[in-house]
């Protein structure tokens, strides 16, 4: 493994670390091949439907706003934050389990978040003194614990001295100051803005470990993976003694400066902890298990058994495993003969579309036509090995893209998909094709992670299974609702395009 | 309309002190003169103001309370009148190592154009001092469309600051085809002796470019400089003072606009390393 550079200020770009993409078509085979022989082409885009700015959405400041006792600082013009406010504008509403679960954000307690909203003449004459005069105002008014200040692409250029403002003003205010460096025009891959979040938790908040805990692991997902999921699996691992220090979502300060005492690091999305997990690993020898997710019932033993050993819990975690399984896997068993032979395509973020086939194909015994993760590297290679082992061999198509729309549509109805399962930018789209589907993670409707009925969004862990599998039963019993939408939707494309190549945008990387 | 002329090259070359005994040159003539600073340093009027620092652009916006009142200072406060009723103003910028001096000249003269500094002032010429190499678009703001039409660089026979012009010519192919300035000539400093004289003439043949003028170096110059005057205003019956009167005229007279050949970098190089060679040679050490 490649040392993290944690010395430098800025965490460096994913295409160099990790050798991301952000497009591929291909088979499974063909990437592999094609990554391993280091010939990778046409693996960024020309043209496309979609994109995201890696400071403002994913280096995280939605994130970090649901930290329940820090505060957030956008060092950038008003725009950057307008994502922020979008998502948390009607203030952040966590479930009443979360709150308990991660330590205190009391519902409907607004995020707190400050934009330091530059204007032409700051970026003239450099906007240092304003942050500065930001970071002390959020200070004074909120008492936070942590102030986590944000970069955009307009303080990169104008070069403000963010590590030097905060060198010069943590002396002066309670909250521990974390600049995350995250210039969005600097890489491809949008990912990179976790890695700039990881970085600098590990270089501001970390702490060096009192004690080296046993009973504690560091469960590591951002808004992606479910509250039920995080929570269901915390509440499983208690059974056997361990507990779950959860980041970064929901979690409050002290969750991460405590990092460096778990006795190992689990991945529920192995995109965002990548650089975190890895660091942890690399400064504290903490074992950083991210090949494996619980989701599907055999991941979920191999999960929970690899918790085990590094918390010495093995005879505990064997019982727990043999009664969890005994209240589920006859259910499984009967809805594997249901669903069994049924062509399944996954377009989702890594953590799905390379994780979740092993539910669907294991469990469910349907057969895996397709993935479509947002992006791939190096360390993915492994999960898509993975992924042919669980299909004894047989190949697959892998579509590398975020929700590039016009590119799946072209190649949809020519694949044979009994059950689509996306994220919700792109799943739409998919359904006024015709082909059935559903939002890969999210059960009816409202917003992802901050439901309040418990159980329909769970994926992971053994019961997990079982609510999904409801979940899906809903429309594969009853299609018509992409039958419907497929029959009184004009689609934007010219029929021309769906006799074209899908990959006529597809470059080398730019 | 006016004349737009924006003067570039390399940094401490000799740019505001050509530039402001330029301008005095024409006024001596009659001609409306404007000269714009465009540098943080805001120094290059200083010898038509006798010596005076004057407050800048970027100084009166820096008043402004809100983004609103940002856009709608009253520059006229900024804008002085020198030596022989020659225009003075100063485009200024941030502190030394913060800040993004290059937004700056593009908000200031933005601001000038908004407010109409031009039409009221309606200058025969307007001359443009522009700190050292175009490090950014910002920079480059004189050069682009509508604002210097014609370009002169600033050499002597330091291989430094032909490696300058050199890049100043890129930036002249990139700016001139689409419309922007164009170069209009060679403006040669510090040149004491033939050899100088030659190797400057040589870099201009190969970017396919003219010097104008050489002058010399010259101790009244200097000595004018630093006592806040042109030498026009401070020995005018002097030689020096009349190489910029003959300069003047060349400016006033040439219509040259052209996009310039750079060299490739490599080839520069071993251009320059001959002409190392000959200096050595000629006994003068470089
Ligand atoms: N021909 C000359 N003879 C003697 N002294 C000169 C001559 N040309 C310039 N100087 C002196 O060299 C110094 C630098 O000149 P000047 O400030 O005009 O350079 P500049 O190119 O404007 O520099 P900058 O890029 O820093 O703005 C000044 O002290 C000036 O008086
Ligand atoms: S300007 Fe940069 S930081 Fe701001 S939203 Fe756009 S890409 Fe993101
Ligand atoms: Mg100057």
């Amino acid at each position: 493994m490649k040392k993290l550079p944690l010395e430098e200020k800025v965490a460096p770009i994913r295409e160099r670390r990790t050798g991301a993409i952000r497009a591929y078509m291909g088979t499974a085979r063909q990437l592999l091949a094609d990554i391993k022989s280091g010939k990778l082409k046409a693996c960024d885009r020309a043209f496309t439907n979609t994109w995201t700015c890696s400071s403002s959405i994913m280096a995280g400041p939605i994130r970090m706003a649901t930290v329940s006792d820090g505060v957030v600082i956008m060092h950038s013009p008003m725009g950057c934050i307008s994502n922020l406010s979008q998502f948390l504008a009607p203030g952040l509403q966590p479930h009443e389990e979360t709150k308990q679960d991660q330590g205190g954000y009391t519902p409907n307690q607004p995020a707190t978040y400050y934009c330091s909203n530059l204007t032409e003449e700051e970026v003239i004459f450099g906007a240092e003194k304003k942050l500065r005069e930001t970071i002390i105002v959020a200070d004074k008014r909120h008492h936070p614990k942590s102030i986590w200040i944000f970069t955009s692409c307009v303080s990169g250029i104008m070069g403000d001295d963010i590590e030097g403002v905060v060198k010069e003003t943590q002396a002066e205010v309670g909250a521990t100051i974390v600049p995350i460096r995250c210039e969005a025009f600097q890489s491809r891959i949008c990912q990179w803005g976790h890695d700039s979040a990881g970085h600098a938790i590990l270089k501001y908040l970390v702490k060096k470990p009192e004690k080296k805990r046993n009973d504690m692991i560091n469960m590591m997902a951002s808004t992606a993976v479910w509250a039920e999921d995080r929570i269901h699996l915390a509440e499983l691992l208690g059974k056997v003694g361990i507990q779950c220090n959860t980041v970064p979502d929901y979690a409050v300060t002290e969750s991460f400066r405590i990092l460096s005492e778990a006795a190992c690091s689990v991945a529920l999305c192995p995109t965002w902890s990548d650089y975190l997990g890895k660091g942890l690993e690399q400064e504290y020898g903490i074992p950083y298990v991210r090949d494996i997710l619980p989701l599907g019932t055999a991941r979920t033993e191999q999960w929970l058994r690899k918790i085990a050993v590094h918390c010495g819990k093995e005879e505990e975690m064997e019982q727990l495993i043999k009664e969890e399984r005994a209240a589920v896997m006859p259910r499984i068993e009967a809805l594997r003969k249901q669903w069994q032979g049924m062509k399944v395509f996954v377009s989702c973020g890594i953590t799905r579309s390379l994780h979740l086939p092993h539910m669907l194909v294991n469990d469910f015994g349907m057969e895996l036509v397709g993935i479509n993760p947002f992006e791939f590297d190096e360390e993915a290679i492994v999960d898509l090995e993975n992924l042919l082992k669980l299909t004894g061999g047989k190949d697959f198509l892998v579509h590398v893209s975020d929700c590039q729309t016009l590119e799946m549509a072209n190649y949809i109805k020519k694949l044979d998909v009994d059950l689509f399962l996306g994220h919700r930018g792109s799943v739409g789209f998919i359904f006024k094709h015709g082909v059935p589907g559903l939002r890969v993670g999210v059960a009816y409707g409202s917003r992802h992670g901050l439901r309040r009925d418990m159980d329909s969004g769970r994926q992971m862990g053994f019961s997990g299974v079982l609510s999904y599998a409801r979940y899906l039963d809903n429309v594969i019993k009853n299609p018509s609702f992409s039958e419907k939408l497929s029959a009184h939707t004009r689609l934007p494309f010219k029929e021309s395009w769906y006799e074209q190549d899908p990959t006529v945008n597809m470059v080398d990387p730019l | 309309m006016a004349r737009e002329i924006g003067v570039y090259g390399k940094g401490g070359i000799g740019k505001s002190t050509i530039v402001s005994n330029t301008s005095a040159a024409i006024a001596e003539k009659g001609a409306k003169v404007m000269q714009i600073g465009c540098d943080p340093k805001a120094d290059s009027t200083n010898s038509l103001l006798d010596g005076r620092y004057i407050p800048t652009i970027l100084d009166t916006v820096l008043e402004a309370d809100t983004v609103r009142e940002f856009r709608s200072v009253d520059v006229s406060k900024v804008i002085f009148e020198g030596y022989r009723g020659i225009i003075c103003a100063e485009c200024g910028g941030p502190d030394p190592g913060i800040g993004c001096a290059g937004r700056g000249i593009i908000t200031a003269i933005e601001l000038m154009k908004e407010q109409g500094a031009f039409e009221k002032v309606n200058p025969d010429y307007v001359l443009y001092d522009v700190l050292g190499d175009v490090v950014c678009g910002g920079f480059a703001m004189p050069l682009r469309q509508g604002i210097a039409k014609q370009v002169y660089i600033v050499v002597s026979a330091n291989f430094a600051s032909l490696y300058a012009a050199n890049n100043l010519c890129k930036a002249i192919v990139r700016f001139g085809e689409r419309g922007g300035g164009k170069l209009a000539g060679l403006i040669a400093n510090h040149i004491s002796t033939p050899e100088e004289k030659e190797i400057v003439n040589e870099f201009a043949a190969m970017t396919k470019t003219e010097v104008i003028e050489y002058i010399p170096y010259s101790r009244e110059l200097a000595r004018s400089d630093l006592q806040g005057q042109t030498v026009i205003q401070s020995a005018p019956d002097s030689e020096i003072a009349d190489v910029f009167r003959r300069l003047a005229a060349k400016i006033a007279e040439r219509e040259q606009q052209i996009i310039p050949a750079p060299v490739q970098a490599p080839e520069l190089r071993k251009w320059g390393q001959s002409c190392l060679e000959r200096l050595q040679a000629s006994g003068i050490k470089e």
